[in-house]
């Protein structure tokens, strides 16, 4: 694979080539080593999607809900690209997604992309390359991309980071509710769903919602009042009933993101969270290489082993080597 | 590091049968490392579309009635058309000893009988599967 190969990947999502986005999107998740050069190009030509988080514990419909959303947006002409995450197996890193099956609805249509992805390992309820991907979609002309994810604990929530709009989906059980509750993931909703209403006891859980989304702490204020009151909507995903509300919701979020000025407090707030990612997990243990294989380290390692350096004086020091290689950088050496 | 997870769709391409023996092989392929797009039941077009979205490099179809050659001729065909390389078919199920040499004739692989054991299968995906470069 080489430039050219690039340029005609590139060329093709941004035809909304369906088999070239497919085949982009498992060069970033194998890490190909021309996937940066892809997104590189790609890049300038993305931010125009509003991307979605839905999360929610397992079995709350979530998908069947995905499916029921996509629906009405194909209906509006909007594209639609899906990203529907499930965990890989600890133990030999495989998975078995199934979160098609519930979205044979729009799968196949002309406007709608979904890609199953495993986490692969990657903390958060995310996959490592799960913000490329969306670059993809983006780059591809999606308007709205959705991210679906298990939340199920604090950590299960790395989705807002991506996220201009979070949808946190629960079920009608008392005891589901104030799980939802502990696992945080009231405190990152924007907009909150109890699907399945269609079973008992789903007036009580809503009740009990609506109390404590009262009180709930409202995050991104800065130094305004936040304007935005979350709603609270009751769905029954199979029938369908209640979807149009979540749609409306959804894009009144977006409004309302772009005309108080959070939509560019988000954007800061994913890229930060993509560089530090980044810095950490690209940029520094390429810096360990060089650090390691420069003859510096092998110079002052006996130098600390005898007492006349600390390993501190040692970090200080290798941390002068140039974090990225260059040629001047080893004629310094 | 640049690596690649194998990836395989797996579905039935018809209705009544239950789908107790797919179930178990995605297991498996998953412990074996794999990722697997399960899918209970889908149309040949489905499987087309989405082999092509997921970029699989397996597709294992199964079929316990009468009419898969009909369904393995509509995927193979298609994927063709449509231009989708490097894509491993394998069916699965009860295939009469005539329909071998069709099926294989129209680019499916690998043909799996009932008594087929799950290692094999996962062996010959290893054996089989398309180099990515
Ligand atoms: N009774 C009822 N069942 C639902 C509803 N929405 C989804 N389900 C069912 O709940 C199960 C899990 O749905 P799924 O969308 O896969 O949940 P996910 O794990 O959150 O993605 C499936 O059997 C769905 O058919 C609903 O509103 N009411
Ligand atoms: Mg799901």
């Amino acid at each position: 694979m080489d430039g050219t190969e690039i340029e005609r990947i590139y060329a093709g999502i941004c035809d909304g080539d369906k088999g070239v986005i497919a085949q982009a999107i498992t060069l970033v998740e194998d890490r190909h080593d021309q996937a940066d050069a892809l997104l590189e190009r790609l890049y300038p030509h993305t931010g125009r999607a509003h991307v979605i988080g839905i999360t929610g514990p397992p079995g709350a419909g979530k998908s069947t809900l995905v499916n029921e959303i996509a629906r009405i947006w194909v209906t509006q002409g909007l594209r639609v690209g899906i990203i529907a995450i499930d965990p890989s197996s600890p133990f030999s890193q495989g998975a078995v997604l199934g979160d098609r099956v519930r979205m044979r609805g729009v799968s196949g249509q002309q406007h709608v992309f979904i890609r199953s992805l495993a986490n692969r390992g990657f903390l958060g309820g995310l996959s490592r390359s799960t913000a490329d991907v969306v670059k993809i979609l983006d780059g591809a002309g999606m308007d709205v991309i959705v991210i679906e994810t298990v939340g199920v604990g604090q950590s299960e929530v790395a989705v807002c980071e991506l996220a201009h709009t979070v949808v946190v989906v629960a079920v009608p059980n008392a005891g589901d509710a104030v799980q939802t509750l502990k696992a945080g993931l009231l405190e990152i909703a924007d907009v909150f769903v109890v699907n399945k209403c269609d079973v008992i006891g789903a007036e009580n859980t809503v009740r009990q919602l609506r109390q404590m989304l009262a009180i709930r702490r409202t995050p991104d204020m800065g130094d305004r009042p936040s304007r935005w009151d979350i709603p609270l909507l009751k769905t029954n995903a199979l029938v369908p009933e209640g979807v149009t509300d979540v749609v409306r919701s959804v894009d009144e979020h977006r409004h309302y993101l772009r005309s108080s000025g959070l939509w560019e407090t988000r954007e800061a707030r994913r890229v930060t969270n993509e560089v530090e990612l980044l810095l950490r997990e690209d940029v520094v243990p390429r810096f360990l290489d060089r650090a390691r294989q420069s003859g510096l380290w092998d110079t002052l390692l006996p130098r600390v082993i005898s007492r006349e350096l600390s390993p501190l004086n040692m970090a200080h020091r290798l941390a002068e080597i140039p974090i990225i290689a260059s040629s001047n950088a080893d004629e310094k050496e | 590091m640049a690596s690649h997870t194998i990836r395989v769709l797996l579905c039935k391409t018809t209705m009544e049968s239950h789908d107790r023996g797919v179930r178990f092989l995605a297991t498996k392929l998953r412990d074996a490392g794999m990722e697997v797009i399960y899918l209970n039941f889908l149309e040949p077009v489905e499987v087309v579309d989405t082999a092509i979205e997921e970029d699989v490099d397996v597709i294992g179809l199964s079929s316990s009635v009468e009419g898969h050659v009909a369904v393995l001729e509509a995927v193979t065909s298609q994927l063709q058309t449509r231009g989708h390389r490097r894509v491993l078919v394998l069916v699965g199920g009860v295939i009469p000893e005539e329909d071998i040499a069709p099926l294989q004739a129209m680019g499916v692989q690998g043909v799996f009988g009932p008594g087929s054991y799950v290692s094999d299968i996962i062996q010959f995906i290893h054996d089989h599967v398309p180099a990515r470069v």
